[in-house]
């Protein structure tokens, strides 16, 4: 109930159009994340880049093989980041790959590792169901592994020849086992965690998707009753009007019928012409809508527990049918709203003013008061603009000291008023 | 001389037809009630013979206007006018008490007949219509009342030929007998059965499955 709405007349989006715009938005999210892995990329290559140049010129001991080999490995990562979330398991692989030959020809390429854990992070978050598994498994064997080559290569635990005590295995699980493991499995697992809440928003959008187009049907479904209750109400006076005047006797009651045939014509025309440029309301069935309706209107929802109290000024003046209407729907869409996302132990004001004088019409004022944290941007808000503009009146809606306010005025119709 | 109520929330729908029932040598118009509320009061006032009712109107609608009129003089006969060939609200202005239903934009003939043949009350207005009608809105409560087994042989036989819609000198001719006799039997079905004209006769045989022929 907080957006801004705006004032233009906004066709309702098909199914069709709400697809292409979900299909621009997901080519537009495409195109930043490939924008965000190229630099992830070129970080990771100078982040693996520095630290090699700096070995070089401090060690000097490697071959022009472990050199190249290096290279190959720094290219490696700067392409497994790239192609991370379309092929995490081939990335995944591949830099595993790499890195477990790193280890067993004892390259001086320990930023590997890095790469390592964002592909494992990538496997998480993108892969499916056997990836993730795979890349757990990986995590937990690959660390075995570099702890088994670090006690027997690297001597750390006993010296050769002699068999491992428990305390010493001990010390091998706790200190060169578990810790690679850890941190290899939280990749993993913070990926996957990312993926699932990424699935739950895009769940919760599409749901509200959803929940748009539902309203949209309702509210096609509300113009056609609306442009029957026109037209049905103007023809079937004009049937009346016209057998009464073929079995009349009276010449002067058959002008007249003439003449009422005319001009209940031409305002269902007019009416017509109105409807079917209103695209934007909703509303729930209702048999008749009018501003008569208004007090069952709000019965109504009182039954559904909000308390609304209704202050009605002034002495009737005639509305033009599409002005009532349009005034009806107004209100309860606004009664509507203070129900969905008003705080509903607050009552919701209705004042219903008909003024006569020079410039008679109504002015309709409703407002609720807003809840904490007001939900979603009801559309419908939209709804009520384009709908006072076109029945000739105006609505303005807004937030005012915690409260929600809607407010439409249409003036009376001018003139002798035909039909309803 | 039919005294004829008209009400409808467009007072010049009202006019209209007016015009074609003042037109009449045999009908008059006692009065119009723009919606449910005025229609009960002029009732009471004008005891008009036919009411023509429009079912969707402000304060009250024609529904529970029917029952209201109904129930303070029975003999009064409301002819429910709806946009739609197939009106819910006129299924249920029909259980409610009303004699039939026509369509507001029927041919004035038919207007005039309708309101001459619920005064009559011999015959069912538009029956395959009433038939349809329930057939789309009826609920089918298949167990038969034991009212009906009172009705004597040849009394199910005439409940069967009014259920279809037929008018008594129709009946009279495909039996044998004289309108006279067939008129006697139909008001001792209705009594036994507790119903108040032959439309709720066509109802109830339609909501219990007794009648075979449903076309």
């Amino acid at each position: 109930m907080t957006a801004a709405p705006t004032d233009e007349a906004v066709p309702a989006p098909g199914g069709d159009a709400a697809d292409a715009a979900a299909a621009e938005e997901l080519r537009r999210q495409d195109r930043r994340a490939l924008r965000a892995d190229g630099i992830l990329a070129a970080v990771t290559t100078v982040l693996t880049g520095i630290p090699t140049a700096i070995m070089w010129v401090l060690l000097a001991n490697g071959t022009a093989f472990h050199w190249a080999f290096c290279a190959l490995v720094a290219a490696a990562i700067a392409g497994a980041v790239l192609v991370r979330r379309t092929h995490p398991v081939l990335a995944l692989l591949a830099l595993t790959g790499l890195a477990a030959i790193h280890v067993a020809i004892a390259a001086p390429m320990f930023p590997v590792w890095f790469g390592v854990l964002v592909v494992l992070y990538s496997a998480g978050r993108f892969a499916r169901w056997p990836g993730r598994l795979g890349a757990l498994g990986l995590a937990l064997v690959a660390s075995l592994l570099a702890a088994i080559w670090l006690a027997t290569e690297g001597g750390l635990a006993v010296g050769p020849g002699t068999l491992p005590t428990v305390p010493d295995i001990l010390r091998l699980v706790a200190f060169a086992w578990i810790p690679p493991m850890m941190l290899f499995s939280i990749a993993v697992l913070v990926g996957w965690g990312v993926a699932a809440v990424a699935r739950s928003e895009a769940a919760s959008k599409e749901a509200l998707v959803s929940t748009r187009r539902a309203d949209e049907q309702e509210e096609r479904a509300a113009l056609a009753r609306d442009m029957h209750d026109v037209v049905a109400h103007s023809l079937a006076v004009v049937i009346a009007q016209a057998n009464g005047a073929r079995y009349t006797p009276d010449p002067e009651a058959k002008d007249r019928s003439l003449e009422v045939i005319a001009g209940t014509a031409k305002q269902a025309l007019g009416d017509v012409r109105l409807l079917l440029g209103q695209l934007r309301h909703s509303q729930a069935a209702d048999p008749v809508a009018s501003l008569e309706g208004a007090p069952a209107l709000i019965a109504r929802i009182r039954a559904s527990g909000l308390d609304v109290r209704l202050v009605e000024l002034g002495a009737a003046v005639p509305l033009p049918r599409t002005a009532d209407i349009a005034a009806y729907r107004i209100l309860q869409e606004a009664l509507t709203n203070a129900l969905r996302h008003g705080d509903t132990s607050q009552p919701v004001h209705v004042r219903l003013q008909r003024e006569g004088g020079p410039q008679p019409g109504i002015v309709l004022d409703v407002h609720n008061r807003l809840r904490a944290h007001p939900g979603v941007a009801g559309h419908g808000v939209r709804g009520m603009h384009e709908r006072a503009r076109l029945a000739g009146g105006d609505a303005w809606t807004g937030v005012e000291d915690g409260w929600f306010r809607v407010r439409a005025a249409f003036p009376a119709s001018a003139g002798r008023r035909l039909g309803r | 001389m039919i005294r004829v109520l008209i009400v409808d929330d467009q007072a010049l729908f009202r006019g209209g037809i007016r015009m074609l029932l003042e037109s009449q040598p045999d009908m008059t118009c006692v009065g119009e009630a723009a919606d449910g509320a005025q229609a009960v009061r002029l009732a009471e006032e004008q005891q008009p013979d036919v009411i023509l009712m429009d079912v969707r109107m402000p304060v009250l609608d024609g529904i529970a206007a029917t029952e209201r009129i109904v129930r303070a003089r029975p003999e009064s006969r409301v002819v429910v006018l709806t946009t739609f060939d197939l009106d819910e609200a006129a299924a249920r202005a029909i259980r409610a008490g009303a004699s039939g239903f026509i369509l507001k934009d029927a041919e004035p003939e038919l207007v005039l007949a309708a309101v001459r043949t619920v005064h009559a009350g011999n015959e069912v207005v538009a029956a395959s219509a009433t038939r349809e009608l329930f057939k789309a809105f009826g609920s089918q409560r298949r167990r038969i009342p034991a009212e009906f087994a009172a009705l004597t042989e040849r009394e199910r036989e005439i409940f069967g030929l009014a259920a279809r819609g037929l008018s008594n000198t129709e009946i009279a001719r495909s039996e044998f007998v004289s309108e006279a006799t067939v008129k006697t039997h139909v008001s001792r079905v209705l009594a036994k059965l507790g119903l108040r004209d032959r439309v709720q006769l066509v109802v109830f045989a339609y909501e219990h499955g007794l009648v075979g022929d449903q076309r």
